[in-house]
């Protein structure tokens, strides 16, 4: 959350993370050199710079398959939610392992001729696949996402943009696959590799086609078994109280409007935006931590009855207002301003609720 | 036609350095108010984003 900028948003958990990715990191290239020359000894059938270009190659494509499934993976279940809150220091890492890649191959392989070593490398012999090009391109985008990736860049080109220039991660991954599949995969006789990269491309795929199915048949069940039906003055019946867990919320999608999500926190209920101001996480599927309803994706918070983040923090987002009749939750769908307080609706806990 | 792409990539980020600078140094808080005591690492931090987006930043810079 920002009041003001700060070069790197580190805390307890993520230095934490961090230092994993730089041990995962410099373990994997490390591993994979010393195990390559037990079992290619010999210098002269494939060098130490070879070894490392496929090393850092290999290693970025691990990291940017973790990165791509992290986020339907975090849909999914709970538990790679951790991976989630700091996906943008494991991007900008991956990132600068892509970039030693490219730097030993212009190295390696541009670096002793008479022509600029990167022309060298992306100029291709006629009639051949450009497949260091794709890869060139691919780590142009992906150095557009490193570079943009502080909340700075966000706030200041809108979620919209800034989300649609990330999506280009997707554009970027498919220059990848054709710069592995065009490139060093195409002369290989070992199928493991190609088997081993479809079942990556697989599980990226499917992932996000399941998620993404979750997704829509999930608002098509609330669509269909949802009492949204709008009483006098316009307001939706949207859930019943016992719907809602304590310091959890319900997800209702109020038709032709935005997610809302409705928090129970100390016996009374809020209506908030779904959509985080920071990602547009869904805050829904968040928790009430110390009086403040929690983004999952990152942490973000906003209280409840005003969404407001607290002080000395500025993020502001759109809250709606509720009411409660007998057990039934009422929910007028025209949002209020970002940040406007609004009074929670109280209602009665049930005994059991109130000894739990 | 690579070659051509690489040199108008060249030109490019040669723009955008030579805009990135200044504006990360005394731009910044123009757009962006909470940038406004942004420490030295941060500033730095900002320059690859502004030589990426440099066209927009000028813009911004040209109406704040």
């Amino acid at each position: 959350m920002s009041s003001s900028y700060r070069t790197v948003q580190w805390n307890a958990h993520k230095k934490i993370y961090d230092l994993i990715i730089a041990l995962a990191v410099t373990g994997f290239i490390g591993g994979f050199v010393v195990l390559s020359r037990i079992f290619f000894p010999s210098p002269e059938l494939i060098s130490t710079p070879i070894l490392l270009i496929r090393a850092c190659g290999i290693c970025a494509i691990l990291m940017l398959h973790l990165i791509l499934i992290i986020g339907p993976l975090a849909r999914l279940t709970p538990l790679a939610a951790p991976l989630l809150y700091n996906r943008r220091h494991l991007g900008v890492s991956f990132f600068c392992v892509a970039l030693m890649h490219a730097l030993l191959v212009i190295g390696f392989y541009g670096g002793f001729g008479v022509q600029n070593p990167l022309l060298a490398v992306l100029d291709a012999p006629d009639g051949s696949i450009p497949f260091e090009f794709f890869g060139f391109l691919a780590l142009i985008i992906f150095a557009l996402m490193a570079a943009t990736s502080h909340d700075f860049w966000l706030a200041n080109l809108g979620h919209a943009w800034w989300k649609a220039m990330h999506m280009l991660v997707y554009l970027a991954y498919i220059l990848v696959l054709a710069h592995v599949l065009f490139g060093p995969l195409r002369a290989e006789s070992n199928v493991i590799p190609i088997v081993l990269v479809s079942i990556g491309a697989a599980a990226v795929l499917s992932l996000h086609i399941l998620t993404g199915t979750r997704e829509v048949l999930r608002d098509f069940r609330d669509h269909e078994h949802s009492t949204h039906e709008n009483d006098q003055t316009g307001w939706v019946d949207v859930c019943s109280v016992d719907d809602i867990q304590p310091d959890r919320a319900k997800i209702v999608q109020i038709e032709n409007h935005e997610r809302v999500a409705v928090f129970r926190h100390n016996d009374s209920l809020s209506a908030i935006t779904n959509v985080c101001a920071h990602q547009g996480g869904p805050l829904g599927e968040g928790k009430v931590i110390d009086g403040c309803v929690t983004c999952p994706w990152h942490g973000y918070q906003y209280k409840p009855e005003c969404g407001q983040s607290p002080p000395p923090y500025t993020e502001k987002i759109a809250t709606y207002d509720i009411r409660v009749e007998g057990r039934r939750v009422l929910i007028n769908p025209t949002p209020n301003a970002p940040g406007t307080h609004t009074e929670p609706a109280a209602f009665e806990p049930w005994p059991e609720d109130q000894d739990g | 036609m690579i070659s051509f792409f690489i040199y108008a990539c060249v030109i490019y980020f040669l723009f955008g350095i030579f805009f990135a600078v200044p504006f990360c140094f005394m731009w910044l808080q123009r757009i962006d108010t909470l940038a406004e005591h942004a420490s030295i690492p941060f500033r730095v931090l900002c320059i690859p984003g502004a030589v990426f987006l440099w066209p927009v930043l000028l813009v911004k810079v040209r109406h704040a």
